[in-house]
């Protein structure tokens, strides 16, 4: 692994160390924006389509 | 979260629960990174009789439908959060719950599994998710290696282990 991709990797881990170390009152506030953004996405999320790979093997897949 | 905490607490106070503790990922975010969950996985022994504890909710649910808590599938949504309580029937369940740690949410009390009992319910249990919430752990270095292993001896799941590390943790 590149010393760069190390650096990231090590980033990462050091910001997710800052995010557990919040109060759980804090840590609660950003699941509960993460929930509702989720919420939000889910109720404008386009319809899926039925068969959205094309597939209609027996078994495999979406099945009509 | 700490409107429903609050609501919880008053079952305890009303003497509807005995006692409670917080489990699932909510209890996992006491001790990680804030990830996203839809629910409050509440663990508790059901109501006593004189025989013994008994599985039944149905206090619980009369007890918050009582006071305009609207029952949602196997969840019950208290202060817009999907609340689902969950006996504690497995030994490992009934150890976390004694031994669950206190903490607290802005003010508000809230007991919570200890870290070494989410990791073990979570190898037991042994989804995808399970298994990715314990590489967090592990990753966060938030465990006592000692009470773990401990917990995982007296359980039978020193087996789960072996297989969970070679599976995610050999390079």
């Amino acid at each position: 692994m590149s010393d760069w991709m190390q650096r990231i990797i090590e980033s990462k881990r050091a910001m997710r160390r800052e995010f557990a170390a919040l109060p759980f009152g804090e840590k609660a506030k950003i699941v509960e924006r993460l929930r509702d953004a989720a919420l939000r996405i889910a109720a404008n999320r386009p319809p899926r389509p039925a068969n959205p790979v094309g597939i209609a093997r027996a078994g495999v897949g979406p099945q009509e | 979260m700490k409107a429903t905490l609050q609501v919880i607490n008053q079952m305890v106070a009303d003497k509807v629960i005995a006692d409670y503790a917080i489990g699932g990922a909510v209890g996992a975010i006491y001790y990680l990174e804030p990830f996203l969950t839809q629910d409050i996985d509440v663990f508790l022994a059901f109501s006593t009789t004189p025989g013994g504890l008994i599985a039944d909710p149905a206090p619980i649910y009369d007890y918050l439908r009582a006071r305009g808590w609207q029952s949602e599938r196997e969840y019950i949504r208290i202060e817009g959060w999907l609340v689902q309580f969950l006996p504690t029937e497995k030994p490992l369940y009934a150890e976390a719950l004694a031994h669950a740690l206190g903490g607290d949410m802005d003010g508000v009390p809230v007991r919570v599994f200890s870290a070494e009992h989410l990791m073990a319910i979570a190898l037991d249990t042994g989804r995808i998710k399970d298994h990715l919430r314990l590489v967090q752990f592990l990753e966060a270095g938030v465990a006592d290696r000692v009470k773990l292993d401990d917990i995982l001896r007296r359980h039978g799941l020193v087996d789960k282990w072996t297989r969970f590390t070679e599976k995610y943790l050999t390079p």
